[in-house]
C-alpha cells in the first residue's frame, strides 16, 4: 500500500465565498454508512472524500468514497496515515464518469473533531479552499445519528510564522471548524427510492420487494382512506364539542376543499368514459398484438 | 425451472443459480442518483454492478457509472479495472456481476443490450442487467427490474454465434418468455442502514406528496402505443425480409433440381448411371444460407414487453378511474343501490 505520511502543508489558497449551507443527498449518507460497515477491525474512524458541486454558498453532496487510513485516536500515538493514492485515484475516476462532480469536502464517522482532522483537512484543501467537513456519528453512543457540517475558518490575530517551511505554522493564526447547517436534499425519484427502502425497517427480516402497479394503487387507496378517516375523525370530534376547533386546521381543511375542482356530473362522466374507452382500446390492441405474437411463435415451431 | 429444481433437489450444480437478486440500500440509491443525474441532461445512464454470489441469490452491493460519451473498449476496460482495484482497497466487493441501464417504458430489448448481456453472462453466469425506468419512478413507483438471458438462448449463441439461425430457434423452442428472464428483486437493509433511515425520517420526514393517483392516461398511453407501433412495424419488415429469403431459397432449390435433372438427362442419353446422392451433394457443397433470426426474436420479445407494460398500466388506470368515479357524484347512486340491495336481503320473499 503506497501511503503518504502527511507532513507537508499545501499552499493556503485565497479566500472565496465560504459555504453557508450543505445539501446532502441520501445516496451519500448511504455510502458513508456502507463505508463504516466495511471498516477495518478496531478502526478509530472511517474517513473519505465527498463529491458534489458548489452552487454559490450552497454545497451539494451527491457522492462519496472511503479512503483507507490509519490513526490511533486518543491514547496511543500511532501516526496518521492516509492513503492519498487511493483518494486521488478515486477522485479522478469519478471525474471521468461524472465530470459535473468535484471535491466538496470529506467525511468522518465520529462526532468529534480530533487534532488529526486538521491534517486530513489540509490534504483536501488542495482541491478547493472552500471544502467542508461532514461528521456522521456512527458510534451509536446516543440514540441518534447526528449529521453535522463544518467549514474551516480562520480566527484570531494572524501571527508571523517563525519558520515559513514549518507545517504547523499555518495554524498559528488560530482557526476553528465552524458549524454550518445541513439539509437533506432529495430529487423526486430519490425520495421514492428512500420511501421504499424505509418500509423495510418494519419488516422482521429487513427485506422489501419492489411493488407492482397494482400494489401501488392499493397502497395509495389505503393511505387516502386513512387520511380521510383522520380528517373525518377530527371534524366529528369538533362537531360534538369534544375538542376545541383549531383555526389553523380549519383553514387547512378549507384549502383542501377549495382545491377540489367542481365538475359537472355529466361532464365528469363523459371525461371518465372517454379515457376509459381509450384505455380499453389500447388494451385490446396490445392483447391483439400479443395473440399475434403467440401465433407466430407456434407457426415457427411447427416443423416445416 | 422450479419443477426441475424440485425433482433434482436443491443445490444442483447444473441448475441456473441465483434465482433472486438482492440489493442493498446503497445500490438502489446509487442507481437512482446516477440515472437521474444523466436524465436531467437528457441521456441514458449505464454502469457496472459489483457484488457477490451466494448459493441461492446474487447480492449486489455497489454500483458505479460507466464512462460517458464515445469511448473505446480499451478505455472502458481500463477504467473498470482501475475502479475495481480501488474498490478492493476500500474493502468493497469488486466482482462485476452485471450492469444497469436506464430505459423508459421497457424499451430495452434490443441488439445492443442482448450482446452486452451475453458478454456479461459468458464471463459470470449469474450476471444480470438491472433496468431502471426514470419516468415511472418519478411518478412514484420505483421501477427497477432484473433480467438475465435464458439458458436456452445462451446455448444457442454459444453454438451459432450472435446471428443464430431459425433452425436452432425452432429446436430450442425459444419464445418471448424464455429469451430474457425476469429475476425477482428484493432489497435488504442492514441494521445500521435501518438506523440511518430512522435518523433521516426524523430530520427529513417524507413529505407524503403522492403524485401517483394521477388520472391522466393519454400521455403515457400515447407513448406506449407509439413504441408498440414501432415494434410491430419492425416486426413486419423483418417478416417481409424472411419471406423474401424463403422465396430466394425456393428459387435456389428449383435451380438445383433443374441442374440435376439436366445432368441426369445427359447421362441417360449417354447411357451412364444417374447421379447418386453423394455426387449431388458434391456438386452443391454449400447448404442453403440461413436467415439470421436474432433481430426478429428480439423484436418479438420487445413487442411482448410493450404489451405487458400496457396491460399493467391499463389495469391500474382503470382501477384509479373506478375510484375517482366512486368519489365523484356516483356516491349517491351507489349508496341508493346499496340500500335497495339491503332491502332485498332483508325481505327476500317479497
Amino acid at each position: 500500500m503506497a501511503t503518504t505520511k502527511i507532513n507537508s502543508a499545501p499552499q493556503a489558497s485565497a479566500h472565496a465565498v465560504s459555504p453557508m449551507l450543505v445539501r446532502l443527498h441520501p445516496v451519500a449518507i448511504a455510502g458513508i454508512c456502507d463505508a463504516y460497515e466495511r471498516r477495518k477491525e478496531k478502526a478509530f474512524r472511517v474517513v473519505g472524500t465527498l463529491m458534489g458541486k458548489f452552487d454559490g454558498d450552497v454545497v451539494e453532496i451527491t457522492n462519496c468514497s472511503a479512503v483507507p487510513h490509519e490513526e490511533g485516536g486518543g491514547q496511543n500515538q500511532m501516526p496518521l496515515r492516509l492513503d492519498t493514492e487511493v483518494a486521488q485515484s478515486m477522485i479522478e475516476l469519478s471525474k471521468r464518469a461524472s465530470p459535473q462532480e468535484t471535491v466538496v469536502g470529506w467525511f468522518s464517522t465520529r462526532p468529534n473533531i480530533p487534532e488529526t482532522s486538521f491534517y486530513i483537512h489540509d490534504f483536501y484543501v488542495r482541491y478547493n479552499p472552500n471544502i467542508i467537513h461532514l461528521t456522521v456519528d456512527c458510534t451509536a453512543e446516543t440514540d441518534r445519528m447526528p449529521i453535522k457540517a463544518y467549514v474551516w475558518s480562520a480566527s484570531g490575530v494572524p501571527q508571523e510564522p517563525k519558520d515559513p517551511k514549518d507545517a504547523a505554522a499555518r495554524f498559528d493564526q488560530g482557526a476553528l471548524f465552524a458549524q454550518i447547517p445541513v439539509e437533506i436534499a432529495c430529487w423526486d425519484a430519490e425520495r421514492v427510492g428512500l420511501d421504499l427502502i424505509s418500509t423495510a425497517r418494519k419488516d422482521p427480516h429487513r427485506v422489501v420487494s419492489i411493488p407492482t402497479d397494482a400494489d401501488q394503487v392499493l397502497q395509495t387507496a389505503t393511505l387516502l382512506d386513512e387520511m380521510l378517516d383522520t380528517a373525518l375523525g377530527y371534524i366529528n370530534k369538533v362537531l360534538k364539542d369534544e375538542i376545541p376547533a383549531d383555526p389553523e386546521i380549519g383553514r387547512a381543511l378549507m384549502d383542501v376543499i377549495g382545491v377540489i375542482p367542481k365538475i359537472d356530473e355529466e361532464a365528469f362522466e363523459k371525461m371518465v368514459n372517454a379515457s376509459r374507452k381509450d384505455v380499453l382500446m389500447v388494451m385490446y390492441l396490445s392483447e391483439l398484438a400479443k395473440a399475434q405474437l403467440a401465433l407466430q411463435e407456434k407457426v415457427n415451431i411447427l416443423p416445416s | 425451472m422450479a419443477t426441475r429444481r424440485d425433482l433434482d433437489g436443491p443445490g444442483r450444480a447444473d441448475e441456473s443459480p441465483a434465482q433472486i437478486v438482492q440489493l442493498n440500500a446503497l445500490v438502489v440509491m446509487q442507481i437512482i442518483k446516477q440515472c437521474e443525474e444523466l436524465r436531467s441532461l437528457g441521456e441514458h445512464a449505464e454502469g457496472y454492478l459489483c457484488g457477490l454470489l451466494e448459493a441461492e441469490r446474487l447480492e449486489i452491493t455497489y454500483a458505479y457509472p460507466s464512462l460517458r460519451g464515445e469511448t473505446t473498449d480499451q478505455e472502458a476496460d481500463d477504467y473498470s479495472d482501475e475502479m475495481n482495484r480501488r474498490l478492493r482497497q476500500q474493502g468493497i466487493d469488486n466482482m462485476v456481476v452485471g450492469w444497469y441501464k436506464s430505459a423508459v417504458f421497457g424499451s430495452f430489448l434490443n441488439r445492443e443490450v442482448f450482446e452486452a448481456q451475453y458478454a456479461y453472462q459468458s464471463a459470470v453466469e449469474e450476471s444480470v442487467v438491472l433496468i431502471y425506468d426514470p419516468v415511472r419512478t418519478s411518478q412514484g413507483l420505483l421501477t427497477l427490474k432484473a433480467y438475465r438471458l435464458g439458458p436456452e438462448i445462451m446455448n444457442i449463441v454459444k453454438k451459432d454465434g450472435l446471428e443464430f439461425s431459425m433452425e436452432s430457434v425452432r429446436q430450442a423452442k425459444i419464445n418471448v418468455e424464455t429469451l430474457f428472464q425476469e429475476i425477482p428483486i428484493r432489497i435488504k437493509n442492514s441494521h445500521f442502514v435501518n438506523a440511518m433511515l430512522s435518523e433521516l425520517e426524523v430530520i427529513a420526514p417524507s413529505p407524503n406528496k403522492r403524485p401517483f393517483l394521477d388520472l391522466s392516461t393519454s400521455n403515457i398511453l400515447e407513448k406506449n402505443v407509439g413504441l408498440l407501433l414501432e415494434g410491430v412495424d419492425h416486426l413486419l419488415s423483418e417478416n417481409a425480409k424472411l419471406t423474401n429469403h424463403q422465396k430466394r431459397i425456393q428459387r435456389l432449390q428449383s435451380d438445383r433440381i433443374r441442374i440435376v435433372q439436366r445432368k441426369n438427362a445427359q447421362r441417360q442419353a449417354k447411357g451412364e448411371p444417374l447421379l447418386t446422392e453423394d455426387e449431388i451433394n458434391q456438386m452443391f457443397p454449400r447448404p442453403f444460407p440461413d436467415s439470421p433470426r436474432a433481430d426478429i426474436v428480439l423484436t418479438a420479445a420487445q413487442v411482448s414487453q410493450y404489451c405487458d407494460k400496457i396491460g399493467q398500466f391499463s389495469a391500474q388506470s382503470l382501477s384509479k378511474m373506478q375510484m375517482a368515479e366512486a368519489l365523484q357524484g356516483k356516491l349517491k347512486d351507489s349508496s341508493a343501490a346499496f340500500v335497495s340491495a339491503i332491502h332485498k336481503e332483508v325481505q327476500p320473499n317479497q
